[in-house]
């Protein structure tokens, strides 16, 4: 059976960009560096970099069989949203860190977490807004 | 201004249904139910591909109205 891409199945594949960063954040950001990590990165690299080619395959089967018009403008409708919403956190996460920094309340690498949880955040958040705006035809 | 369209009317005479002028046009049938109920106002290509399956002209096919 050969099922169309859809524009919400490649919103959605984008969360997992959002868990892979993550995952290299969390190795990084630590102070004790294991052994395992450097396999473990080599390994996470090699799934990103298969993942990746999956995603542009995909995407590239869309574009060429199942373009919708609707979906994109709902689409770009989607990602306004979301824009304003990422630059909340952003202002929000800046204000967290300069104030509570004055009292040695917050280090670099929590704020570097804050930052990294509203990306998966947000990545989950535009795949649900997307597809509750697609379906309702907003 | 509203747009308002033709597209159920010109459909409906046709005997297609939905999912058939989406097929046509390569749109979802979404893209054609909002169509249909004026919720979306469809490209200019887009336009002209669903006047061409119908045999009329796009001016034909929608018109703006004043709004009430």
């Amino acid at each position: 059976m050969n099922k169309k891409v859809t524009l919400r199945e490649i919103v959605s594949l984008k969360i997992v960009y959002a868990l892979i960063i993550a995952m290299f954040y969390w190795m990084w950001s630590r102070s004790d560096w294991q052994e395992y990590y450097r396999p473990l990165q080599v390994g996470i690299g090699f799934f990103f970099i298969c993942y990746f080619i999956l995603v542009s395959i995909k995407t590239r089967m869309y574009k060429k069989e199942s373009f919708d018009e609707l979906a994109e403008r709902n689409l770009r409708r989607c990602d306004s949203i979301c824009l304003k919403f990422l630059l909340t956190a952003m202002i929000v996460t800046a204000f967290i860190g300069g104030i509570l920094g004055h009292i040695d309340a917050i280090s670099t690498s929590m704020i570097g977490w804050i930052i990294i949880i509203t990306i998966i955040v947000l990545a989950v958040f535009r795949a649900i807004l997307f597809a509750i705006m697609d379906s309702k035809g907003v | 201004m509203i747009l308002k369209t033709k597209i159920k009317e010109c459909r409906e005479k046709k005997g297609i249904k939905q999912v058939e002028l989406a097929e046509l046009v390569n749109v979802r049938r979404e893209t054609i139910v909002n169509l249909e109920n004026g919720k979306y106002n469809p490209s200019l290509k887009l336009a002209m591909d669903i006047a061409k399956v119908f045999g009329i002209t796009v001016e034909e096919l929608f018109e703006f109205t004043d709004g009430e």
